[in-house]
């Protein structure tokens, strides 16, 4: 079930208006927990079952690192947490990855390799709510959150549906307070929430999923196209990958907003990040700040020696290509991210902070984002020939076919720029909150129903739910 | 925020989705690609020509040559101008939809509307029509009337209620996507700014051919493919025929609910003022539940289906597929089809 979909509407208008019939606490987190099983299993009820595996155990474990005061023993529950999640995420997204990748290395070395794979399905969501369970047994191991008593509490920080999915990842110390206490109608802003949900459906459902064939023509023989079209697919592939996922998000924090929940900024205006390392302050936000809690200063982060401090940039970035997908091409997305990384580390260390910016004012952000546009290229998964023909094309201008892509589209381009720059400087926010309640509620619903007249006709699935 | 208030919001929240929507509902072009369009458009102009319309499928379409059926009928004395509303793989809700449409038409006042009656399914007959349930074509006929129409029948057929509610689901979501104009958008701007779609006919085409267009007058792959399903496949054509003259000695019962519809397309085809007569081309259809209800004297029939009775039409050299006739035997079964007509006529 997409958030774009008339069955969504109806499953939420069902979800949204029962939860506020409902008079206590329990009966509405009861209800929230029913919904979000039945939402996830409408995609495939049998990985349900992986969903509770992973609530038991980190209850449990949770539990018990709660109870436990022996370092050793402590040790050992937070062990059992992450062998569970990762080996769930081990089995079930990257088993096949690394058997092919053995035999590949083994063939390479000409020795013999019998590759058995397994024909698996990947659990939509599992990389998010794997990072989720995974903050709440490390955090409790860390001292920083004590061990919920509700498993119902936990099971519905696992489960609830506006973010099971695909994101926000949201932690536990974020999520679980919210659910102590009893949500308040009076005290939710509809009026935000339905906005956000509009902006939300209108980048993917109306810019992402109509751009999404021309990019997806240029991918499927970028050969055949010339050197302007492999700027444009790049261009556009970027603006895709972006109003898909901060679409998506968009409407899982405005969902959770009008059931009465907050959920964390997953999108900071990322167009106007000046450099790679700002980009990803602003750019899937909860993975970003998730890795740097949970990988890069737990291995040491920028302590210790300049070597020291650049393998711990890239292993948190290489784990970020990976966490993307079972691929190579995601591998050396995250590892081209890192080098990119270190250049401006270097770059600030003899330059100074910020001369990039200095020297290049707003032209740091043009170059930003040409080179996300063009890493993305790596990060579609297109085979190794198509790859290498698009790169060039992109980055050296060399390219054969004499193929035009439709430049069409481009205009959304600059008006997603100004739409950004408007919204980034606030300047329409005070005459919004100004109008009347009954107007802006007009304005709303005919903007909904625009939006659902200039959204793309297939339903194109959200890009993140293969992650 | 008190109760007051949210009603209000919400209410003028409704307002204004329903503003934005029933004008899209109003602006959206029927859909491309379908000959019926353009003929709609005819019969909006010119609609007060004709004295009959025949609707129904691309047997309807392809088969009933207006020209040669208004001749024959003048020189029986009943002279009547018929105008052909057939569009390819119209199925009976849509037809019935579009016959609906046309019968609202300000110049649109036929003394007779000649239909093919249909098998009422609500089921889509392919799995690429399953797959197309959300096209611009299945979605148009989607409307408050013809979903509830269709949500009747499904509810009254015989199936598992578990293909009930999978079929319900379909058309609802089909019906959704009328209601709110889904994804019509740059259709309906294209309107607009004159910017025209590609028609499988041309204006002319429909004012000339009074809705007629023989088969042979398609250019294409497609067209050749389908020639070639009756040049390659002799034998299984002969044997389909045969098989279709035997049932047809022994039509099965009409289901209730192709009944029930076909007295409420009756109803309001005679509130029209019109006066219905069901006809079945000589195709490979074997339309029984029209035969028995022909038979029954429940609806007026004229039906050409009878392989014994009309071998002439069946034989491979009068047809241009396994489904239609060519254009030279078009012309002889338009003849013959007026000579029926007019005998029904003056009974």
């Amino acid at each position: 079930m997409l958030f774009t979909e008339f069955r969504f509407f109806a499953f939420f208008a069902l979800t949204f208006l029962v939860h506020w019939m409902l008079r206590g606490n329990g009966p509405r987190k009861r209800w929230l927990l029913v919904c979000s099983y039945a939402f996830y299993s409408a995609w495939d009820w049998r990985f349900l079952s992986l969903i509770l595996i992973s609530t038991v155990v980190d209850f449990t474990a949770g539990m018990m690192l709660g109870r436990e005061r022996a370092p050793g023993g402590r040790r050992t529950w937070l062990t059992a947490s992450l062998i569970t999640n990762l080996g769930l995420l081990g089995i079930f997204k990257y088993f096949n990855f690394f058997i092919e990748s053995g035999a590949g290395l083994f063939d390479l070395l000409g020795l013999d390799f019998p590759a058995r794979t397994m024909s698996i399905v990947l659990p939509v969501g599992i990389s998010f709510y794997t990072f989720q369970t995974l903050s709440y047994t490390i955090d409790i191991y860390r001292g920083n959150l004590k061990p919920i008593r509700s498993f119902l509490d936990f099971a519905l920080f696992v489960g609830f549906f506006p973010q099971l999915v695909a994101g926000p990842i949201v932690r536990a110390v974020e999520f679980l307070p919210q659910l102590e206490t009893k949500r308040v109608l009076a005290s939710v802003n509809f009026r935000a929430c339905f906005t956000l949900f509009v902006i939300g459906f209108v980048k993917k459902a109306c810019i992402s999923d109509n751009l999404a064939p021309i990019v997806d023509r240029y991918f499927a023989d970028p050969a055949a196209f010339d050197v302007g079209s492999a700027w444009v697919a790049g261009f556009y592939y970027f603006v895709q990958f972006y109003c898909d996922f901060s679409g998506y998000s968009d409407m899982a924090i405005a969902s959770a907003g009008m059931l009465g929940y907050k959920l964390p900024l997953n999108f900071n205006f990322p167009f106007f990040a000046r450099n790679i390392g700002e980009f990803w302050h602003r750019w899937h936000i909860t993975l970003s700040f998730w890795l740097r809690d949970y990988l890069y200063i737990p291995t040491g982060g920028n302590k210790g020696s300049k070597l020291f401090h650049y393998r711990n940039l890239m292993i948190s970035f290489v784990l970020c290509g990976l966490w993307h997908g079972a691929g190579w091409n995601y591998v050396l997305f995250g590892f081209i991210h890192g080098i990119a990384v270190l250049v401006r580390v270097e770059w600030n260390r003899h330059l100074g902070e910020m001369a990039l910016s200095k020297v290049f004012g707003a032209l740091g952000a043009v170059l930003t984002f040409c080179f996300i546009s063009g890493s993305l290229i790596v990060f579609r998964p297109n085979g190794v020939e198509p790859t290498l023909t698009a790169l060039r094309a992109y980055f050296l201008f060399s390219a054969e076919g004499d193929g035009v892509l439709a430049a069409s589209f481009l205009w959304v381009f600059p008006s997603l720029v100004a739409v950004h720059w408007v919204a980034y400087k606030r300047w329409l926010s005070p005459y919004w909150r100004a109008l009347p309640n009954w107007l802006a509620c007009f304005l709303l619903g005919a903007g909904f129903a625009l939006a659902l007249q200039f959204a793309a006709k297939d339903y194109q699935p959200f890009l993140y739910f293969q992650f | 925020m008190n109760v007051l208030t949210a009603a209000v919001s919400t209410l003028c929240g409704a307002l204004g989705f329903a503003v934005v929507a029933g004008f899209g509902l109003w602006a959206t072009p029927w859909p491309e690609d379908f000959a019926v369009t353009l003929k709609m458009e005819h019969l909006a102009e010119h609609g007060d020509r004709y004295d009959a319309l025949i609707v129904g499928s691309s047997n309807i379409y392809r088969s009933y040559d207006p020209a040669v059926i208004d001749a024959e009928l003048a020189e029986r004395g009943v002279p009547l101008r018929t105008f052909n509303l057939g569009g390819a793989s119209m199925f009976s809700f849509e037809t019935d939809y579009v016959l609906r449409r046309a019968l609202a038409l300000e110049k649109v006042r036929p003394e007779y509307v000649l239909i093919e009656p249909g098998d009422w399914d609500a089921e889509p007959k392919t799995p690429e029509s399953l797959s197309n349930m959300l096209s611009n074509r299945s979605v148009f006929w989607h409307d408050p009337r013809q979903t509830w129409n269709v949500l009747r029948s499904i509810a009254k057929g015989d199936t598992s209620p578990w293909h009930k509610q999978y079929l319900a689901r379909h058309h609802l979501h089909a019906f959704c996507y009328k209601v709110t104009s889904y994804g019509q958008g740059r259709r309906i701007w294209g309107s607009f700014t004159d910017a025209s779609e590609d028609q499988p006919v041309t204006p002319e085409h429909v004012a000339s051919g009074r809705g007629y267009q023989a088969l042979e007058e398609m250019t294409g792959p497609v067209m050749q493919a389908r020639r070639r399903l009756l040049t390659n496949d002799l034998p299984g054509y002969k044997r389909k025929i045969l098989e279709m003259a035997e049932a047809n000695a022994a039509p099965l019962p009409a289901d209730a609910n192709c009944r029930r519809e076909l007295e409420r397309q009756m109803a309001f085809i005679r509130s029209a003022g019109a006066e219905p007569v069901y006809v079945v081309p000589p195709a490979g259809i074997q339309a029984h539940h029209a035969l028995r209800l022909g038979e029954e004297g429940a609806i007026p029939l004229i039906a050409f289906n009878d392989p014994n009775l009309y071998p002439t039409f069946y034989a491979p050299q009068a047809r241009f597929d396994p489904n239609h006739l060519n254009r030279a035997a078009t012309a002889l079964f338009s003849k013959d089809f007026a000579a029926e007509l007019a005998r029904f006529l003056t009974r």
